[in-house]
């Protein structure tokens, strides 16, 4: 070792060595400001320190695909910031008429929603649904309608179980007769019915279906995009607007139990789940790891007033780093709200170090004022060069694109530097009244992990070739580490909007994840249109002319003579079910369930014979139920089945009607709120491109992007951003790297003075880092938007170690064997398994994002543990037998 | 005979083939029958009153020939018949055209001679005239059996270069056009044109036997 670097090293050394005797003599003073100080702090951070939860806003708004997001939200800002609410019911009608009734609930809420969008349009759709049909296709509905036209009349006149049953019945005669017609959808939708109610799960008959010659679906969707009231000054915005939606529902009767289910999903029900599943995780998380960084600082210490020493240097580091948040950059973000998790980490690394140094020599009989002394200047000099080291690390990120971390970046370097000035102020000055005696514990016993870590030491050989192995594995899997960009991979799987949102994505035809272009003109538009439909990776492009259906002249014709055909149907309101004696009903259905005997019997080939073989055997058990229950129980079975079957009746026939009305319109004539949303005040037109494949698969996703991208350059939307954002991301964290690799191997020189001291605290670093990526490979944990995060940390903290390793060997000449035994082993022992508690419970997390930054970091400094106190004793024994020509210093020779 | 009972079990009967209709020549009737829609269901009510009154007398023939001018002013049956095929009107040439909607007239003006053939007191009564959607009118009606029993009858008109034309007719709500599209399409798409031709005049002999 040099001269000059033994020389600085001691200026420092004596530099902290009288700063900690003079907080120690000082105490009270020191301790009196310091918490007048920290109370200040307080203050101030619980006034001016503002949360933005803004996720949008952690990418630098220069990227490429900011910038287009930015045109396409000011050109539509309707798009921006909805939520979307999925209605689903048995029935499309009832799907329909809860759609209707909760939107124009909530546009009467303006102060919670300033926009609400229904897909229907204030009913543009059902008026106009005809017109989007196909010509040939209008014929064949017409047929469909002309020939349920006398039974639909029918059953309006007298909407009766009696009347129905008996229209049912006249018509398997009529089929049985040998007329020719269509009565299978008919008999399989009155049998599901009454097999639903008998089965405890009713269900509408959905005369739509009926009409349109469908089966009933499962489900049926409706959506309304609801753009709420965001107050970003509040942990969750978007909490009030959900909870005001929710209220709304509930006032038009749809609860849990309601056929008709509502879901919230869209951006704002994401982003709220999101943030209450990382936020509230970490309430319990917090406490969790509070106990058990006690556990651990216990078997450390051994004597409480060196934990609490701790914690209480912690609290006020924290305390002050918040303040320095709050004047440096004002706000937190999602990501810098880290800088508490990072800071325990770290900050509890230099209170262990200081304290455990302390506590060694005391053990070893100098008195507290000696020891103070000593371990001040030790702990300082060692603990300047994992600051400096630590705060490039950190600063590192501040001139990336990755805002959000930059500002972590920016916040949790000085962080460190506070960190530092704090455990060496408050520290000593704590010792004077806090550690009132130690455990006179027997210092020259060898600890368990000193024992542990000899074995290493002994099988030197085996452990370089087992390195070398697993260093040579890791390579090979590096290809393999991935980013997954997938944003609600993230998420906790169980959430209603996740999971509605990836139903939704799995519907390409419906997707919430599709790409947007922009055109200047309406032939742009288009024509690109026609290039963008045409790539494989994309199922359909929708742009406004879309919305104004093709040969309106040859179409409105044909309508005209389907409302001539059908007639005004008009549903009686007059006589219900209670009308209908018992008594009267059972015999309709009896007789209906005889005359499809003799249906079954005479026509057995017939193609309507399956149907009405089932609707047999659901009437069936209706009529064994019916005749097993008491008249009261009977009447409510006969007009709970009258309700399932009619009730869905008027709302069909109406909106039939209402179809019939269709008139000719175009472009400008289009309804306002549905045109502003393809057409901006401006003239651009919008397309919406979407995805042929699920864009749950990432590689999907890379795919329908780039290709997107070829045809429309600056097309943007969910997909786009991203995969974008996504790069930009991994783009950030190579360059702050980078950047802090460079930074720290020069602070690393300069602090050392020896390129072999400098790659030696590298190498733990290097391959900690190296098994860390093959393990995400491994344990399939790839990294994503949020446990690349926890990157820094294992950066931080593998410096930290290795330097304080090579640290103590250096300054003391130590060989590896005694290093091992060293407060300085044990210090980053116990100070990484603090860490580890710490983040370990981030892994139980039920936010994947969060649980996935747990699994890294305990994966990370598990590593990091291995390599410093594993692999790097051996590697420092190898110099010993080379000795280096500086002579021990007496007065420091203190080895454990 | 019954006849609101006939059209009753008629209807009951609901996919059973086409509808009624029947004229009776008035001289009333043609001076109000390019009146307004109300005066145009009047007039052919009216003139199946009389085809009911006179029916013994006058006969099958007879009664055709009464309600045949009545059901020309009062139907707009070129439009009927070309609404009854659909896009399927298209596709027939002109002699096609002319001999369908030829038949189809007779089959007409045949129905209500064959339904309303005699009188024991029935009545039609006026109930309300509605406007409808494309600028058509509907009038409703009811005819009135002595012992009250009841059938409804509702008709579209819409105004054409002649004055005001019956274009459709609900009987108790089932509509005409409807009956008819599907039972004539069906045959006309699965046996083809003179098949259709041939069942109209099967059914057109049918309505004289009554």
């Amino acid at each position: 070792m040099t001269p000059s670097n033994k020389a600085s090293d001691s200026r420092t050394y004596y530099l902290f060595a009288r700063w900690a005797t003079g907080c120690y003599s000082h105490a009270r003073w020191v301790l009196i400001l310091t918490l007048m100080l920290a109370a200040a702090c307080g203050i101030y951070i619980w006034r001016d320190l503002g949360m933005n939860t803004d996720t949008t806003d952690m990418l630098s708004k220069d990227l490429p695909f900011r910038v287009n997001l930015k045109h396409y939200n000011e050109t539509f800002p309707q798009d921006m910031d909805t939520m979307l609410v999925v209605l689903e019911a048995p029935t499309p009608e009832q799907a329909q008429v809860s759609t209707k009734r909760l939107t124009a609930l909530l546009k009467r809420d303006a102060f919670n929603f300033f926009d609400v969008y229904s897909s229907d349009v204030d009913d543009f759709f059902s008026r106009n649904a005809l017109l989007y049909e196909s010509v040939p296709e209008l014929a064949r509905i017409t047929d469909r309608l002309a020939a349920a036209q006398p039974l639909i009349a029918h059953i309006a006149r007298n909407p009766s179980l009696r009347a129905f049953a008996d229209v049912i019945s006249g018509a398997v005669n009529e089929l049985r007769t040998g007329r020719d017609m269509e009565l299978r959808s008919v008999l399989g939708g009155v049998s599901a019915t009454l097999d639903a109610r008998l089965s405890g799960s009713p269900r509408e008959l959905s005369w739509q279906s009926l009409f349109q010659g469908e089966p009933q679906k499962q489900k049926y969707r409706d959506f309304i995009v609801v753009k709420p009231r965001l107050d970003y000054s509040q942990m969750f915005p978007a909490e009030q607007s959900i909870s005001a939606l929710r209220a709304a529902a509930k006032d038009i009767g749809i609860t849990e139990n309601s056929p008709v289910q509502l879901r919230i999903t869209g951006e704002v029900a994401l982003a709220d789940d999101e943030l209450n599943a990382s936020l509230r995780g970490m309430e319990a998380a917090g406490v969790i790891t509070f106990v058990l960084v006690g556990i651990v600082l216990y078997f450390a210490m051994r004597a409480g007033g060196l934990i609490l020493n701790v914690l209480v240097c912690l609290t006020l580091g924290l305390i002050l780093t918040a303040a320095f948040a709050t004047a440096a950059v004002g706000h937190l973000n999602l990501i810098s709200i880290a800088f508490a998790v990072l800071y325990i980490g770290l900050g509890a690394d230099f209170a262990i170090h200081f304290l455990l140094r302390y506590r060694e020599t005391l053990e070893n009989g100098a008195g507290p004022q000696a020891a103070v002394h000593i371990s001040g200047g030790e702990a300082g000099a060692a603990l300047t060069a994992c600051t400096i080291t630590n705060a490039i690390g950190f600063y590192a990120f501040m001139p990336t694109d990755y805002r959000g971390v930059a500002e972590l970046g920016i916040i949790s370097g000085t962080g460190m530097i506070i960190s530092l000035l704090v455990t060496l102020t408050v520290g000593p000055a704590l010792l004077r009244y806090l550690p009132g005696r130690l455990p006179a514990k027997s210092a020259k016993k060898k600890s368990p992990i000193g024992r542990v870590l000899e074995l290493s030491l002994k099988w030197h050989k085996a452990t370089y070739a087992v390195t070398l192995a697993a260093a040579v594995g890791a390579v090979a899997l590096l290809p393999q580490v991935r980013f997954d960009y997938n944003l609600l991979n993230l998420q906790d799987q169980k959430g209603e909007a996740i999971r509605t949102f990836r139903e939704l994505l799995a519907e390409t035809d419906q997707s919430p994840w599709h790409a947007v272009a922009l055109a200047s003109s309406r032939s742009e538009a288009d024509i690109l249109a026609q290039r963008l439909a045409q790539l494989p990776e994309v199922s359909k492009v929708v742009n406004l002319t879309d919305f104004v259906p093709r040969e309106q002249a040859e179409k409105l014709p044909l309508i005209e003579e389907m409302a001539l055909t059908m007639g005004p149907i008009t549903i009686s309101s007059g006589k219900r079910a209670a009308d209908d004696a018992p008594a009267d009903q059972l015999k309709s259905l009896e007789k209906l369930a005889s005359t499809l005997d003799r249906f079954i019997a005479d026509r057995p080939d017939h193609p309507a014979a399956q149907p009405a073989r089932r609707l047999r055997s659901s009437l069936d058990k209706l009529l064994a139920q019916l005749n097993s229950s008491s008249a009261d129980e009977k009447q409510n079975l006969l007009s709970a089945v009258e309700d399932d079957l009619l009730a869905a009746l008027p709302i069909a026939l109406r909106n039939l009607q209402t179809a019939t009305e269709a008139a000719p319109f175009n472009e400008q004539t289009l309804p306002e709120s549905l045109r502003q949303r393809w057409r901006s005040q401006a003239g651009e037109y919008r397309l919406a491109i979407y995805p042929a494949e699920d864009l749950n698969d990432n590689d999907a996703l890379r795919r329908y992007v780039r290709a997107v991208q070829g045809v429309a350059p600056d097309a943007t939307g969910a997909p786009m951003v991203s995969l974008e954002a996504g790069e930009a991301v991994v783009r950030a964290f190579a360059q702050a790297f980078m950047l802090a690799l460079a930074g720290i191997v020069v602070a690393l020189m300069i602090v050392l003075r020896s390129i072999k001291y400098t790659v030696l605290v590298l190498i733990p670093l290097l391959l900690s880092s190296l098994f860390t990526a093959a393990f995400t490979v491994l344990l399939n944990v790839p990294f994503n938007f949020a446990n690349i995060i926890a990157l820094p940390l294992l950066l931080g903290l593998g410096i930290d170690s290795s330097l304080h390793m090579v640290h103590r060997s250096l300054n003391h000449e130590l060989v590896s064997e005694v290093l091992i035994h060293t407060s300085t082993a044990r210090a980053i022992f116990y100070s990484a398994l603090t860490a580890l508690v710490d983040f370990a419970s981030l892994m139980l997390s039920s936010h994947r994002g969060t649980a996935s930054m747990g699994i890294l970091l305990t994966v990370g400094l598990a590593f990091t543990l291995i390599c410093t106190l594993v692999i790097l004793p051996v590697l420092l024994n190898a110099p010993t037998r080379t000795p280096i020509g500086v002579p021990r210093t007496a007065g420091r020779k203190d080895a454990g | 005979m019954n006849v609101v009972r006939t059209i009753k079990s008629f209807i009951f009967q609901i996919f059973a083939a086409s509808l009624l209709i029947a004229p009776v020549y008035s001289s009333w009737a043609q001076s109000q029958s390019a009146g307004d829609p109300e005066q145009v269901v009047h007039t052919l009510h009216e003139a199946l009153i009389k085809a009911m009154r006179e029916g013994e007398k006058l006969g099958y023939q007879g009664r055709f020939n009464l309600l045949a001018p009545v059901v020309d002013k009062t139907h707009d049956l070129d439009f009927i018949a070309r609404t009854t095929l659909g896009a399927n009107w298209t596709q027939l040439d002109a002699e096609q055209k002319r001999t369908f909607s030829e038949i189809f007239r007779k089959l007409s003006i045949g129905t209500y001679a064959g339904w309303f053939k005699s009188y024991s007191g029935e009545r039609f009564e006026f109930i309300e005239s509605q406007p409808m959607p494309r600028d058509q009118v509907m009038v409703r009606s009811k005819l009135i059996q002595s012992d009250g029993e009841v059938v409804r009858f509702d008709y579209i008109l819409r105004q054409g270069k002649d004055g005001w034309r019956i274009i459709n007719i609900l009987a108790d709500g089932v509509s005409d056009l409807a009956l008819k599209r599907v039972e004539y399409r069906a045959i006309l798409q699965r046996d083809g044109f003179s098949t259709l031709i041939d069942m109209l005049k099967k059914k057109l002999a049918l309505t004289e036997q009554g």
